[in-house]
């Protein structure tokens, strides 16, 4: 008699990364002709938030490992783990899968990468001089920031009372930024109209547009809901996705005459840092004159999946120019690329 | 616990079968959901009782909003014309023209009006973003919710086509590729045609006229169309690959929800749609969506060369 070493038809799934704050799905497939026990190995820190085709409170628990033989229909074992920020921006959690048939034990180890950014400031001047030269703004001792951690941050820069300074939105791109969201609101009413279940989505959408979003611990949860929830609305339905987009670009094309190709290409290119850094409001300005002005900045982070962070600590400082003008606050700051000592497996790629 | 969407489709099959068993034996039930369309289809095979063959005798099944209905005699798919009716509560059919011993398709198409429909049937998850610059690859999962309370009511269930928007980060890659020089012409550009007095707009020329002399001097607006043209759906779609249970559907231009500088015509993100399909076999699938970075550096190198 031939002895069976494989277990049919198993197919395990356990990612490789995921995003700190953000669920990670896990899944077991085999053949229902085989009867299974399935053990899973959940390190501290994670928890188990959905079950499919088996029932959490029928499992065996000892410690960590979880143990499941009875499935709803044999074949399948769906599970959705939650994760949390945790203190280290690459937090490594071991997962173990271990499917039992008979004699047969398969082991499924994979080591998860759970990953956020971590944002430094690694420069702060007391003093910033702008200078203006044939009509080019520059910025002598900006701010340095540092992303020492994995994945995206989103960085929003205020000026706190008090200040001799406030911000603004740039003269230049000021009434191609109004015209296409007033436009764009007037024409999100027939679409609300037509796809009202989305009516919620898209107002959040709007008041994000009219730059209400901020990075406060006030704000963030109630923005990821309204971004997942808009999200998820562009994947169920297809023709709601098509007119959502195509108002967005119908009102693009029609002011893009304010505005040349030109204009909106650089406008594209300095709206970005390097180094995953991502600010809310790059192009709004700074009026600076020959007088010197003292600034006391706010800056606050969120990343993708909406985690909370700290205030950035900056000192104040003092900023003038040699004149009068307009700075982007883009041009304040200063990315500094972070080199690890030790390169970490989980930001290379697989070989 | 099962959610309401399962729960509809077991209660509509429910509710079917009660009334079409009356005048039918019920061999078997299929539903298919193509989640693009937003359609729900609905299978059954019957075979008629032969006392309920009658000349006038008609079956009333309410099921709401119909968009479609015909029915197929099984042995060479033969649809026999009138015998289906449409109207706004649901379908009518006519036994006058049926035979028993044989087995006939039904088939019902209703428009799922429930946005959440398909979610409460599926779970989705996919990777937001990469851990770091050399990586690429995105996963994506898709799980069946309630298996067991679909096999009780169904003979196969395919959920088809379950759309997964990836937003691929672009924006670093045109950033650091574009040659600073291209930036700086530009730039020259929009200061000439920007509102300066005469000193000013003198020195704007003089730099202008300078930099117009340089590599990439009068050919601005062709090389924009050009780095333009590689976020066309169809270029674009180049540079991505979609592996294992999951396909490649379509690229778009992502929305940026964080940017409230609207420049659709330079997205910081593609949003790569890739689909897969679950079903009573395959109740859970991954998939890898691979963004080819290196050659979509190359391809904007290129225009710059």
């Amino acid at each position: 008699m031939i002895q069976e070493t494989a277990i049919r038809g198993l197919r395990v799934f356990v990612p490789t990364q995921g995003m700190q704050g953000d669920d990670v799905p896990i899944y077991v497939l085999w053949n229902p002709i085989s009867i299974v026990r399935i053990d899973v190995l959940i390190p501290d820190g994670i928890s188990i938030k959905e079950t499919y085709n088996a029932t959490l409170s029928k499992a065996s628990k000892a410690g960590s490992l979880l143990s499941f033989d009875k499935f709803e229909s044999n074949g399948y074992l769906g599970l959705v783990l939650g994760t949390t920020r945790y203190e280290l921006a690459r937090e490594m959690k071991e997962i173990s899968v271990i499917v039992k048939s008979g004699t047969i034990t398969k082991v499924h180890a994979q080591t998860l990468c759970l990953f956020r950014p971590e944002i430094e400031v690694a420069k702060n001047p007391s003093n910033i001089r702008v200078e203006m030269k044939d009509g080019r703004i520059r910025v002598l001792d900006k701010i340095g920031l540092t992303n020492t951690g994995s994945g995206t941050a989103i960085i929003g820069f205020g000026v706190q009372k008090g200040s001799r300074l406030t911000l603004s939105d740039s003269s230049g791109l000021e009434a191609f930024i109004s015209s296409f969201w007033s436009d764009i609101e007037t024409r999100m009413i027939q679409v609300k109209k037509k796809y009202n279940a989305y009516e919620e989505a898209i107002d959040g959408f709007l008041s994000l547009a009219k730059g209400i979003f901020k990075v406060s611990k006030k704000d963030r949860n109630r923005t990821k809901a309204i971004l997942d929830e808009l999200d998820n609305a562009l994947d169920e339905d297809e023709k709601f996705r098509e007119v959502f987009v195509s108002s967005i670009l119908s009102a693009f094309f029609k002011y893009l005459s304010i505005i040349t190709p030109m204009e909106a290409f650089v406008a594209f290119l300095s709206s970005i840092a390097s180094s995953r850094i991502l600010f809310l409001n790059p192009l709004q300005v700074l009026h600076v004159t020959n007088e010197e002005r003292k600034v006391r900045a706010v800056l606050e982070y969120t990343d993708l999946a909406g985690n909370e962070y700290d205030k950035l600590k900056v000192e104040p400082f003092v900023i003038c120019a040699n004149t009068e003008c307009e700075v982007p606050v883009y041009q304040l700051f200063e990315v500094i690329p972070h080199k690890p000592i030790i390169q970490e497996a989980c930001l290379e790629p697989r070989p | 616990m099962v959610k309401k969407a399962a729960k509809a489709i077991v209660k509509r099959a429910k509710r079917a079968d009660s009334i079409v068993s009356e005048d039918f034996l019920i061999d078997g039930r299929e539903l298919v959901l193509e989640c693009p369309e937003s359609v729900q289809k609905y299978s059954l095979l019957l075979e008629p009782k032969a006392r309920s063959i009658e000349q006038g005798k008609t079956l009333r099944l309410e099921s709401g909003e119909v968009q479609r209905a015909s029915i197929k005699q099984l042995r060479g798919f033969a649809s026999i014309p009138n015998t289906i009716a449409v109207d706004s509560g649901g379908i009518t059919i006519d036994l006058s023209d049926l035979q028993s011993g044989e087995q006939y398709i039904v088939d019902i198409e209703y428009k799922i009006n429930d946005p959440r429909f398909i979610d409460s049937l599926v779970d989705r998850h996919k990777l937001r973003e990469t851990p770091s610059e050399l990586m690429n690859e995105y996963w994506m999962v898709a799980q069946m919710k309630h298996l067991e309370a679909l096999k009780e009511s169904f003979n196969r269930i395919d959920i088809r086509n379950i759309d997964f928007g990836v937003d691929v980060g672009i924006h670093q890659d045109i950033n650091l590729t574009v040659p600073s020089e291209f930036k700086q012409q530009i730039q020259s550009i929009i200061s000439l045609l920007g509102k300066s007095g005469r000193s000013e707009k003198f020195r704007d020329f003089k730099r202008f006229q300078y930099l117009q002399r340089r590599k990439y001097g009068g050919r601005e607006l062709e090389l924009l169309a050009e780095l333009q043209e590689l976020f066309l759906p169809l270029s674009f779609s180049r540079f991505v690959e979609v592996e294992k249970q999951f396909y490649l559907h379509a690229c778009e231009r992502g929305t940026d929800f964080y940017d409230r500088l609207p420049i659709p015509t330079w997205p910081k993100y593609m949003r790569v749609v890739s689909r897969t399909s679950l079903n009573f076999e395959q109740p859970a699938a991954d998939g890898i969506l691979r963004y080819k970075k290196k050659d979509f550096l190359r391809e904007v190198e290129s225009k710059f060369a």
